[in-house]
């Protein structure tokens, strides 16, 4: 972990759903410009876990921090974006990056020239004008990250976004979110259920147990960046993996890894 | 036309009368499996078309053949016909559904007008008694109309009698408001929603004593200017008549009886009339007040049911001249006086 | 240009091509069944007829057209306000539902006579009866509209810190558009049956409707079918404009991309590049790394 004050702390929080311990006094440091994934069996409460950052849901204790500022229940200071892209189908490409600005504070002209940049920075630019409904999924996603970077936060909560895209789409969103990434300063926490993806993106693994949530275990990714497809077959590689996969299922390699 | 019709009978007036292509079919399979001369109890059936969408005190005559055995002596039975709405008893005759029709003098003209042979073959009244009503204590000045509101019927009626009445008054007819009614104009015009009301007088005379017990102002339209012909006719196709002519003769002969009988009986009449239908018509004091309004438009006993060619060029004429009728064909087009006679 | 022109050129040649088979069958049935011309007069005749009275059918066309647009705008109001009115609250909508169902499933003809006992015999009775018939479609429609948008857009839009009314004028309105002009479409259908019915019992002043009536009672056919065809008219020519209206409203439901506005023409994309990649020249990275998918 890197020095500094944390730029996301998650302080013991506990969420009660149901009459059921979603999370369980769970504690989670995020510095600045760091990407961290998470996994964990389907149930652990990732989901709830990003809920509360967020700001949709409150904890029934426990607290969050971003840049040491407690934001516990407040919304728009964090940007978010699932599996389903949820682009609006009467907006453009642009008209949905700038959303979050027309959702708030009103849409300027620069906030399109902004859009319009990112977009065709990131190989959208024939389509600034299209009805997301003329997009492929990969597209689709595509324009839903750029307006989740179109919020005026740095940091970036993503729930899986590349579930729903086929493998080689998928391939392809992963080094380009690696490429977007390192272009810009943000600060990433990734829910996956790939472990491939996890390891191949993030600068820490966190490994959360199934319900109640916990933090089972947290691994760090010391791969260097630039990162490219040769990584995911390095001997490295192989061997984070196996430490995850071990620290997933419980075996002696997790043991050894602890 | 007027007639009175009970809140629930207006309901269902209003809602068949709204529907006249499905009414008709109804008409259709209401008017029974009877063929044209089918026999019961041996007896000729003759199906008699009204002229309105509910029975009224107008059929008395009609209910005394049956029940006094005028029409039985004749062999004959009887049967009224309900037609769906106040415009379709020519098209039901013409259709095969009924073999006589009680009907306005007006719906023969313009059957004729439209191709339709169908002929009048006696008078039911003599003289006109269409007119104007206001509610009981109101004076009628026709010529104060302007700007009023004057309820009116959507029959052909009196689309050739209200001309009169603008002309009387000196209005054209954008200057007073005409709401159409489907069956009833006296109970808005007691209401007072409308200032005049338009109808033949036995059945406002009889309508608003009923309601109020007081009779209304009348004005006949005879008296500015109308033509005085008669209003009512029965009537029948002329290709059923040339098929059925001593059907016709032996219908008409009992009717006389029946008719004179029923003037003659008033009381005994209604209470027959209200005998064969107690369900609708509007109740015995009503109809007996009816009955009572329409037996002075029926002309002297001696000339019942006789027509004049004369009335009907007086029709043709008075329909030209407010350019409801392009052609007026002579007088024996529309009538024949053939089937009084024996 | 041309594509449209031919387009255009194609779909009136359908339009004449329909109506020529309707007047084709009406012929046939006149024939085939030996009507009189008492009972159906032809096409011909009816056309002819309203060629021959036109000074009479124009103010009475003018007057039904009045009431059919008119009670079809506030129908479409009161449904869209109904709708979501009912999609904010279920006690509304669980209040008012069985209310909305009843109104319709009473036979308007029935409603109809009393309706102008208590609102009189002009333009109010009729708007009433009219905008009754066009404004449940409306409002089912609109009540569907609202319940199909995404539980998760809605969450998105106060994660990005939207306020309720500000994601509600910018989410759930705009959802409504589709499927209220398919609820339009079907109240326009009906308009003109509404407003004729509503002539019948609040007949001042006199329109196609009460035209009907009168030319029936005098066995006047042609006039009669006239009139018909006219209210025809009128109803098709209501639904295509509203037809119409929903395309230009809804235009992501055809077209691949927006229209470019004016707006399009300021944007400067080497200004808005500046926020992202600083002194990084746009398209620095090669296209080849970043393939668009």
């Amino acid at each position: 972990m890197n020095g500094g004050s944390p730029k996301v702390l998650v302080d013991d929080v506990t969420v009660h759903f149901d009459g059921a311990l979603a999370l369980d006094h769970l504690s989670l440091e995020i510095g600045r410009s760091e990407f961290v994934s998470i996994v964990g069996p389907s149930g652990s409460g990732k989901s709830t876990l990003f809920n509360v950052v967020s700001g949709l849901q409150r904890p029934s204790s426990g607290r969050v921090l971003l840049d040491g500022r407690d934001i516990t229940g407040e919304t728009g200071h964090v940007g978010y974006m699932l599996q389903k892209d949820l682009l609006i189908p009467w907006r453009t490409v642009v008209g949905n990056i700038v959303l979050g600005a027309a959702l708030t504070r009103g849409v300027r002209g620069r906030d399109r020239e902004e859009a319009a940049a990112l977009a065709s920075r990131y190989g959208l630019g024939e389509f600034l004008d299209h009805y997301p409904h003329a997009l492929s999924g990969g597209m689709r996603q595509r324009v839903a990250l750029m307006r989740t970077l179109a919020l005026d936060t740095d940091v970036l909560l993503l729930d899986e976004p590349f579930g729903a895209l086929d493998s080689q789409t998928r391939l392809d969103m992963q080094l380009w979110l690696l490429s977007v990434y390192e272009d810009l300063e943000v600060t990433i926490l990734f829910v996956t259920h790939d472990v491939d993806e996890a390891i191949l993106l993030a600068d820490r693994v966190t490994v959360m147990s199934g319900r109640p949530g916990r933090i089972l275990a947290d691994l760090p990714i010391p791969l260097p960046r630039p990162r490219d497809l040769d990584v995911l077959t390095s001997p490295a590689f192989v061997e984070l993996k196996r430490q995850v996969l071990g620290l997933l299922h419980h075996t002696p390699a997790a043991a050894a890894a602890r | 036309m007027v007639r009175f019709a009970s809140r629930r009978l207006a309901l269902g007036i209003a809602v068949t009368a709204t529907l006249t292509a499905t009414a008709v079919s109804a008409a259709w399979a209401s008017s029974a499996s009877h063929a044209s001369a089918s026999r019961s109890k041996g007896l000729t059936t003759v199906r008699v078309v009204f002229d309105w969408p509910g029975i009224d005190f107008e059929a008395v005559p009609l209910t005394v053949g049956n029940a006094r055995g005028f029409y039985k002596k004749a062999g004959l039975d009887v049967k009224i016909v309900i037609p769906p709405s106040t415009s379709t008893t020519v098209q039901m005759i013409a259709a095969g559904k009924g073999d006589i029709g009680f009907d306005t003098t007006t719906d023969v003209v313009f059957g004729q007008q439209a191709g339709i042979d169908v002929k009048s073959i006696a008078n039911y009244s003599q003289n006109n008694n269409w007119g104007l009503v206001a509610k009981p204590g109101r004076k009628i000045d026709v010529k104060k109309i302007k700007g009023k509101s004057i309820g009116i019927f959507a029959d052909s009626w009196t689309k050739a009698m209200m001309p009169y009445v603008l002309k009387a008054g000196g209005v054209t007819a954008s200057q007073v408001k005409q709401p159409i009614f489907g069956s009833d104009d006296i109970a808005p015009l007691l209401a007072g929603k409308i200032d005049l009301a338009t109808n033949t007088l036995n059945y406002a005379i009889a309508q608003v004593q009923s309601g109020t017990g007081k009779r209304p102002s009348v004005l006949l339209a005879t008296k500015f200017g109308a033509p005085n012909v008669p209003v009512w006719v029965y009537t029948g196709m002329n290709s059923w008549l040339k098929q059925h002519g001593s059907q016709a003769k032996a219908f008409l002969s009992a009717t006389r009886k029946a008719f004179a009988w029923s003037i003659a009986h008033p009381a005994a009449a209604v209470k027959d009339y209200v005998k064969a239908y107690p369900k609708i018509g509007g109740g015995l004091k009503y109809s007996l007040d009816g009955w009572k309004a329409t037996i002075p438009a029926l002309g002297a006993t001696s000339s019942l049911l006789t027509q004049r060619a004369s009335q009907w060029k007086q029709v043709t004429r008075a329909l030209k001249s407010v350019g409801l009728l392009s052609k007026p064909l002579p007088p024996s087009s529309y009538f024949t006086n053939a089937y009084l006679k024996g | 240009m041309n594509a449209f022109l031919r387009k255009t050129a194609v779909r009136l040649a359908m339009a004449a091509l329909a109506v020529g088979l309707i007047f084709g069958v009406w012929n046939l049935v006149i024939f085939a069944f030996d009507l009189k011309a008492y009972a159906l007069p032809t096409p011909q005749d009816s056309v002819a007829t309203i060629y021959d009275r036109w000074s009479t059918y124009q103010p009475l066309m003018l007057q039904t057209i009045k009431e059919t647009v008119y009670g079809f705008l506030i129908g479409a109001a009161i449904g869209f306000c109904l709708g979501v009115a009912m999609a904010a609250s279920k006690i509304v909508q669980r209040l008012v539902y069985p209310a909305l169902i009843t109104s319709q499933a009473v036979p308007v003809v029935a409603i109809a006579a009393p309706l102008a006992i208590l609102l009189g015999f002009g333009l109010a009775t009729k708007l009433v009866i009219v905008a009754l018939w066009v404004f449940f479609p409306v409002v089912v429609n609109v009540l569907d509209g609202l319940a199909r948008v995404d539980r998760d857009l809605l969450n998105l839009a106060r994660v990005m810190g939207a306020k309720r009314t500000r994601a509600f004028f910018a989410i759930q309105l705009p959802a409504t558009l589709s499927p209220l002009f398919s609820g339009l479409k079907i109240g326009a259908t009906y308009a003109v049956t509404a407003a004729v019915i509503g002539e019948w019992v609040a007949s001042l002043p006199y329109g196609l409707g009460t035209y009907l009536n009168t030319a029936a009672a005098s066995l006047d056919a042609r006039g009669v079918w006239g009139a018909t065809i006219l209210l025809t008219m009128i109803g098709i020519t209501l639904f295509l404009v509203v037809t119409a209206v929903g395309v230009v409203a809804t235009p992501w439901e055809r077209r691949s991309t927006a229209r470019r506005g004016i707006r399009s023409l300021f944007i400067n994309k080497q200004k808005g590049a500046r926020r992202w990649f600083g002194s990084l020249p746009a398209g620095s990275r090669s296209e080849s790394q970043s393939r668009p998918r």
